[in-house]
């Protein structure tokens, strides 16, 4: 229901017309005056604070819906900092849209966003922040950003994790976009007088990206499974969608030949993103390493054991 | 069925509390009953045949946990199967010979055998008295089942059996083999005209050979029926109806733990032997491994709870088969990377040596890689 009505604000409101105009810098103004308005970024501020107060893991559709549609808007984001800046009893200005920003070697989204959660010491700054440095894939990211004084400090909140598990999910949403054409691409492309769905060597590639689709989602599924993101499953999550990340662009990329590669095609709106995504908040061997190095540190019971102890899964 | 269809059966679930208390039960158990076994050894998991451990798992009621009381199960649900396995092959349990009875020839049974089958069989299944082979493949029938050859032809009440069976899993040890023949037809029939029976593997005419993998196992086994009479209980199911009914029980077959946990005593074996500080490149594949691990069994659980609910997800099952496989093959084949030189530890290298070897049929066995792929293909409206 949230999740179909979302969906249906995105495309009125978000189609790639308006992902192309944010990305030349045009500011979405009409999407950001929406979204504000629908309520959804209020969706974990608790009630007594005028939100809708619903459980994290009513988040998750909606990131991998904004991934879906490569919305231009750190939307995801922006409604969990709000719900953490909520109950801390704060609240950030209406028109605000919030990076989740530890350190990282670029942050999507940043171009159009007005403020971003930071690290401070061994707590969380809610800061002014404005895009600084390059946007090497032309999406509207940037390399740095230029951050004002702390408006608000909260305490106990993993900003890696969030910014890990919130990407994890833009990515789930990402490569179901991109399967998605791609899936319709090899059954009305032609070669040979067939369709290239009709090759054995493109079925296999499509089997194996629907394996990868169906991997990252359930990925970034385990960070939000409670009600708030444990570390190790966040890791997990950003891991196993950037591996998704890396096969997917490729398999989407040969199946489409040429095409792909052109800029009016929508392809490359989500791989651009896909390969981005991959790169921010830990690659997958940043993240793997976290974990190795943890189960190293707990050599006890069996990867199971360790699994379902660390992952917080049932 | 389209790709939202088939991430629909992947719906996150979780195992219920109840199952936690099942779990230290389980635990308890093979503390005591695997104390002092090899790695090397445990490493075999559900290819390991050990009759005494199978009967000892059935003292308890954990062979046939799903499968009704009334006939000698334990009626637990599905979840609890979910927990019973991934306690036995973490832990390296020997599970070969209640293995095929367990997971298959009883709820085959279940669901299309007459009452008196069921009577016959299944109780024996649960006490782990009767073992269970599987008789599909062929020497000309790998992949492609439905040309299978052997035949059964009616003779008096019952039926006349000719034909073999290869890569028989454990079949020179079974004592049960459910067949799929051809009962009408010729192999261009396909999938029409075939039929399952119950052959015992013990009546005249029936002679089994072990056949020795290249790594010096003997675990499967090629079977030659020569004029073997089957009386007239012996046929499963409808006449005819052999291929579907097969077809029914692949989600089993297909979704469980043991389609990602093949190598988890060889990663465990390798964590305990690395150095807490082992560096950089042994910690990201530990972690690459345990990672992927933890994708797998959410995807595992989630369709554990599609099965309990009474549905059969096919191809998400083929799905999770290929991925799982895939982190199987990889967890020997990384480790063989990190092997250095020096006085590496004998153990690990013995069970490297088993699993790294094993490994390839883990995308043979169950259906290849290739024949999974087109069924998701076809899955998603490509085929
Ligand atoms: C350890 C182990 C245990 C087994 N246990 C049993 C058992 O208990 N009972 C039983 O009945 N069988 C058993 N099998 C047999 C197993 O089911 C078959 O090996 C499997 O179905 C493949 O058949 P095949 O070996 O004849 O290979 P083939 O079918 O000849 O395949 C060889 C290769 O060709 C590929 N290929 C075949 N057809 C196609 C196609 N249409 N498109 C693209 N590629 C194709 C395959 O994917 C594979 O890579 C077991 C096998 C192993 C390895």
């Amino acid at each position: 229901m949230l999740e179909e009505a979302f969906a249906r604000l995105l495309e009125a409101h978000g189609p790639p017309a308006v992902v192309r105009g944010a990305e030349a810098g045009e500011a979405p103004a009409a999407l950001a005056a929406e979204l504000r308005a629908s309520g959804f970024l209020d969706l974990l501020v608790p009630e007594a604070s005028g939100g809708a107060g619903l459980p994290l893991p009513e988040l998750l559709p909606l990131a991998v819906e904004a991934g879906r549609r490569a919305c231009p808007l750190p939307f995801a984001e922006t409604a969990l900092a709000r719900g953490v800046l909520a109950r801390a009893g704060a609240s950030p200005p209406e028109d605000a849209w919030i990076l989740l920003a530890p350190p990282s070697p670029l942050h999507p989204m940043a171009r159009h966003a007005t403020h971003a959660l930071v690290p401070d010491g061994e707590a969380t700054a809610f800061v002014a922040a404005r895009a600084t440095g390059d946007d090497p894939w032309a999406t509207g990211a940037a390399t740095g950003l230029a951050a004002g004084p702390a408006l608000v400090r909260i305490d106990g909140f993993d900003l890696a994790a969030a910014a890990a598990a919130l990407t994890a999910a833009r990515i789930a949403g990402l490569i179901r976009a991109a399967a998605d054409l791609t899936l319709v691409h090899v059954a009305t492309r032609q070669q040979f007088g067939r369709p290239l769905a009709a090759f054995q060597a493109i079925q296999q590639a499509m089997a194996q990206l629907a394996e990868e689709a169906i991997a990252a989602h359930t990925a970034a599924g385990l960070a939000f499974a409670g009600e708030r993101i444990p570390r190790f499953a966040a890791a997990v999550a950003k891991a196993r969608a950037s591996e998704a990340a890396r096969t997917v662009q490729a398999i989407v990329h040969q199946a489409h030949g040429a095409i792909g590669m052109t800029a009016e095609y929508d392809l490359g709106l989500f791989t651009r993103r896909l390969q981005e995504a991959r790169v921010a908040y830990g690659s997958e061997s940043h993240w793997h390493r976290e974990i190795g190095a943890a189960r190293l540190a707990d050599r006890s019971g069996t990867a199971a054991d360790f699994l379902r102890r660390t992952l917080e899964m049932a | 069925m389209s790709l939202a269809a088939l991430a629909a059966d992947f719906a996150p679930a979780r195992l219920p509390p109840e199952t936690e208390a099942f779990r230290r039960e389980v635990r308890g158990f093979l503390n005591e009953a695997l104390a002092g076994r090899a790695p090397r050894d445990r490493a075999k998991t559900w290819t390991g045949w050990d009759a005494d451990f199978s009967r000892a798992l059935a003292a308890r009621g954990w062979v046939g946990l799903t499968l009704p009381e009334r006939y000698g199960g334990g009626g637990k649900d599905q979840f609890h199967r979910f927990v019973l396995v991934e306690e036995l092959l973490a832990n390296g349990a020997p599970c070969a010979a209640h293995w095929i009875g367990d997971r298959q020839s009883a709820p085959l049974l279940l669901k299309f055998g007459s009452e008196e089958q069921r009577r016959r069989w299944i109780p024996a299944i649960c006490r782990a008295e009767t073992f269970f082979c599987i008789g599909m493949s062929e020497p000309g029938s790998g992949s492609d089942l439905a040309s299978v050859r052997t035949r059964a032809v009616r003779d008096g009440n019952g039926w006349r059996l000719n034909g073999g069976k290869v890569w028989t899993t454990w079949g020179h040890r079974a004592d049960m083999m459910i067949a799929l023949v051809r009962t009408s037809g010729t192999p261009e029939d396909r999938h029409n005209g075939l039929s399952q029976f119950l052959v015992d593997l013990r009546a005249p005419g029936v002679t089994t050979r072990p056949i020795r993998l290249s790594y010096g196992e003997s675990e499967f086994s090629e079977t030659r029926f020569d004029d073997v009479f089957l009386p007239a209980d012996s046929l499963v199911g409808e006449e005819g109806q052999g291929w579907a009914q097969v077809n029914a029980e692949l989600a089993f077959e297909r979704s469980g733990p043991e389609r990602i946990y093949s190598a988890l005593v060889l990663l465990d074996l390798w964590t305990r032997h690395l150095e807490a500080e082992s560096g950089a490149r042994a910690e990201v594949l530990l972690g690459r491994h345990l990672s992927n691990l933890a994708t797998l069994r959410a995807m595992s659980v989630a369709l554990t709870a599609r099965l309990e609910a009474g549905l059969s997800p096919v191809v998400a099952a083929a799905l999770l088969k290929d991925l799982g496989t895939a982190t199987e093959q990889a967890i020997p084949a990384d480790i063989a990377d990190m092997v250095e030189p020096g006085a590496p530890d004998p153990e690990l290298m013995a069970t490297l040596a088993f699993l790294h070897q094993l490994s390839a049929v883990f995308s043979i066995r169950g259906g290849t890689r290739e024949i999974l792929r087109g069924m998701i293909a076809r899955g998603l409206g490509l085929r």
